[in-house]
């Protein structure tokens, strides 16, 4: 097993059992260490300017108002350390706590559901998405986003092939081209013709960068399919 | 006042006895002269013992007893001059002169029997002075150049003189009351005395022509104002209406008396005088007494006819009517009623100008009759209805039963205006009533609802999550046994146990989203109604207005206006089979406004979406659903909001 080199990251949540669960997990895959592990957005951010590790994680609901505090440090933490990249664990599978996070950009946010702790792989992909300035979206909330936005008759997205609408769902979780290319099995130029047509058929034009692809999906998603 | 009652009743008696040994002349002239005089003065003293109308009558009868029984006790005083001696006539002429001026200051101060007018003032107390004159002139035996007539009746004219100057002087609604007794003495001052006076003039010895022409005098003005005091209640409408059985006694006893005083009368002229003079005596007795007998007749049927009541027994009657009475039409009908009857009018009708408008009419008006008396009810400058009086059965309505009319109309006024306000009243307590009830059995319903819905939550939490749980337990302990059978096949079996735990967590998340959706704490109205709409089984637009997504409400409305559009939602799920339904959001400064639409089958009529109302009442706002079969269905409800500083 190659020697990767390890990620400092500092762990935020409320819950002790959960934190301390989570902080194992993390730490027993050997790719990360946990510097700090906080019950509190005050004293994330604290730890965050002390320790200014390669990522956070962190929790939405937490004291004292138990609303959305881990999306209100996300930011902050994003405008004052641009190095460090949020993966924040989410209750919700509701779209507006998405867009509340994406408001300002995608670059190093990353939005699993919580219960994705059981599924190591994806959130340690996740930390290393942020790490690297990309983002990354929970697939199921994805899913629940196109759903939405699909179901209307007249909706563009319903004019999409079965294959485009796969394309675009997995570029709104953030995958780039060749994972898209090996997640379905078809040649990297078949996924790349795929997102072509796909933001030809949404009206959108085309975006260089992954992140600012999966921001225009977003924003795309964001309103209201027209009436 | 008992002693000139007793006082004069022996007089009249002894007049009487006395009268007798001096031959029939002198019984007529004691039966119809001092007689009718008492009679009437007792019994008007006996009504109205306090006015001074009545005192003056009565001492005036008991004077006028006195007088003639002295004078036929001691017949020389009437003999002419130089009969008999000094002392007894001098005591004749102060009794006369005390009489007379007695009389005039009675039939001068009519019919109130005070001295209101300056000239009055001084007239009728210099009067007195008649009395030491006569005395002196008795005493001397002078007479004075006026003819063979005692001066006593030229002052008797002054009496009619000066009720008529005191009928000019008085106002015009005072007038009526006095017009009748006016007359009856002007036409005795002119028909009577006045030939008198002149026919003594040219027949000085005729003696008994002057007895029985005074005996006229004497019998017509107490009469008058017998038929005044009953018929024009010129003394009160007290005393005109009180029917005692001594009353009516009264009554029949002054008829019998007239009659025998009319015949006796036309008897005693027709052997002394000539035909012509005792025709003239006829026609007046009996022009005198036709009233009388009118009234008599009217009395009778009174008495048939029940009570009339006075004017303070009217208004206490009415006013215990008006307690008792709490209904427009029925105190019409009552007023009507004891107008017509108190008043003894053909007709009178009630008008109130209630929100029913209530008119009654008490007997039948003739073919456009006007009403005597039209009475407007008026209740601070609001006309409240009318009252009018059509005329009396007989003669008109006295000044005095105007006031009382005048006196109701107020009355009734204020009855009238607190009859509306008592309804008023009882229309507040029903609507409160109604919205007291409208209230209970709203609260009723939401209780019931919120323990339905605690009931759903528990039957999820118990049947679903728990029984998840218990299962993956099951299954934990199905993975542990195969660790040491089969440890290969632990790893797919624990990937299981994961991901039926991520199902219940999503449940979980469903069930809590269910109960209270996070968004509507984190993110606002808008965004909570988004992801509501987003799990609607069919396609649900959200419309959101700036005004609505820019700002946050207070949890409060924040919290009604979502799951009233839940609820709407639900509706339209469960009863539209609609395909499709939009939901609009907007708002301005202080009204939230939402429109939930749907392309269903519609509902006709009254659908009474009890549920949705008792979220809408409960936050004061105001919801209007709107429908037609098979064209979908409206719900717009507008909500009072307050925004949060947030």
């Amino acid at each position: 097993m190659p020697e990767r080199p390890t990620t400092r990251v500092v762990l935020a949540e409320d819950h002790y059992l959960v934190r301390e669960g989570t902080r194992l997990l993390l730490e027993d895959s050997g790719e990360v260490e946990v510097v700090a592990a906080v019950g509190n957005a005050v004293e994330l951010l604290h730890a965050v300017g002390e320790l200014r590790p390669d990522a956070v994680v962190t929790d939405i609901r937490m004291p004292p108002g138990h609303r959305t505090e881990g999306i209100t440090a996300a930011h902050t933490i994003r405008a004052e350390h641009p190095g460090t990249g949020v993966v924040v664990l989410s209750q919700h599978a509701d779209e507006s706590y998405v867009f509340a996070l994406f408001r300002d950009g995608t670059a190093g946010l990353a939005y699993p559901l919580k219960e994705r702790v059981g599924d190591l792989d994806h959130l340690l992909g996740a930390i290393r998405e942020v790490r690297a300035g990309r983002s990354s979206i929970d697939p199921r909330v994805v899913d629940i986003l196109l759903r939405g936005h699909s179901r209307a008759a007249d909706s563009p997205l319903s004019r999409l092939t079965k294959r485009e609408y796969e394309v675009l769902r997995l570029m709104a979780q953030g995958h780039n081209n060749r994972a898209i290319a090996a997640a379905l099995v078809i040649a990297e130029s078949t996924v790349e013709k795929h997102g072509h047509s796909t933001f030809a058929k949404l009206g959108l034009g085309e975006e260089d960068t992954l992140h600012r692809r999966v921001s225009a999906v977003l924003t795309y998603l964001r309103h209201d399919p027209p009436t | 006042m008992w002693v000139p009652v007793v006082l004069g009743g022996l007089a009249v008696l002894c007049a009487v006895v006395l009268g007798r040994s001096l031959g029939p002349l002198a019984v007529v002239i004691a039966v119809a002269g001092p007689l009718p005089w008492h009679v009437v003065g007792v019994f008007v003293w006996w009504h109205a013992p306090e006015h001074p109308v009545a005192r003056r009558l009565v001492v005036s009868g008991a004077l006028f007893a006195v007088v003639i029984a002295f004078a036929f006790a001691v017949p020389e005083v009437i003999g002419g001059p130089g009969s008999g001696p000094a002392a007894p006539r001098v005591v004749f002429g102060v009794l006369m002169a005390t009489l007379v001026v007695r009389v005039v200051h009675l039939l001068a101060s009519l019919p109130d029997g005070r001295r209101r007018f300056a000239h009055e003032r001084v007239v009728l107390p210099a009067l007195w002075l008649l009395v030491p004159v006569d005395a002196v002139l008795a005493a001397t035996e002078t007479r004075l150049p006026l003819g063979p007539v005692p001066v006593g009746m030229w002052v008797f004219l002054l009496g009619p003189v000066l009720l008529g100057v005191r009928y000019r002087l008085l106002p015009r609604d005072e007038r009526s009351e006095l017009r009748w007794m006016l007359g009856v003495v002007l036409l005795t001052a002119v028909a009577v005395v006045a030939p008198l006076v002149l026919a003594s003039w040219v027949r000085p010895q005729d003696v008994v022509t002057t007895v029985v022409v005074v005996l006229v005098d004497t019998v017509v003005v107490p009469a008058a104002l017998v038929v005044a005091v009953v018929r024009y209640r010129m003394l009160g409408a007290d005393v005109a209406v009180r029917r005692s059985t001594r009353y009516r006694l009264s009554w029949v006893f002054i008829a019998l008396w007239y009659v025998g005083a009319v015949a006796g009368l036309s008897l005693t002229a027709s052997a002394y005088l000539p035909g012509g003079l005792v025709v003239l005596v006829a026609v007046a007795a009996t022009v005198a007494a036709e009233p009388v007998r009118a009234r008599l007749t009217r009395i009778a049927a009174a008495r048939v006819y029940g009570h009339r009541p006075s004017g303070q027994e009217l208004l206490v009657r009415f006013g215990a009517t008006l307690e008792q009475v709490f209904h427009p039409s029925a105190l019409a009908a009552e007023l009507a009623r004891t107008v017509a009857e108190a008043f003894d009018l053909r007709w009178a009708r009630v008008t109130l100008e209630t929100p029913n408008r209530a008119v009654d009419m008490a007997g039948v008006p003739g073919k456009a009759e006007e009403p005597a008396l039209a009475v407007t009810l008026c209740h601070r400058h609001t006309v409240v209805g009318s009252i009018e009086c059509g005329p009396k059965v007989e003669g008109a309505l006295t000044p005095s039963e105007r006031a009382l009319v005048q006196t109701l109309a107020r009355q009734t006024a204020l009855a009238v205006h607190n009859l509306g306000l008592a309804a008023q009243l009882s229309a507040h307590v029903a609507r409160v009533e109604e919205q007291a009830g409208e209230l209970e059995a709203s609260r009723a319903r939401i209780v019931q609802a919120q323990n339905a819905e605690r009931r759903r939550v528990q039957g999820q939490l118990h049947d679903g999550v728990q029984q998840d749980l218990v299962a993956m337990v099951t299954r934990l302990r199905l993975a542990r046994n195969q660790l040491r059978r089969d440890p290969d096949r632990v790893d797919a079996m624990l990937d299981e146990v994961q991901e039926d735990v991520y199902r219940v967590i999503a449940e979980v998340r469903e069930l809590a989203h269910g109960i209270h959706p996070p968004e509507l704490t984190d993110q606002g109205l808008a965004a909570a109604v988004r992801s509501r709409a987003r799990r609607a089984p069919i396609p649900v637009t959200v419309h959101a207005g700036p005004e609505v997504t820019s700002s946050r409400f207070v949890p409060d409305v924040e919290e009604a206006a979502y799951f009233l559009i839940s609820e709407a939602l639900t509706n339209v799920l469960k009863h539209a089979e609609a395909t499709r339904a939009t939901i609009r959001l907007s708002g301005c400064a202080d009204l939230l406004d939402i429109e939930v639409t749907d392309d269903g089958v519609g509902f006709s009529g009254e659908v009474r979406l009890t549920g949705l109302r008792d979220r809408v009442d409960a936050v004061g706002g105001a919801l209007v659903a709107t429908s037609a079969p098979g064209a979908g269905a409206t719900v717009r409800v507008r909500l009072p909001v307050r925004r949060s500083g947030a």
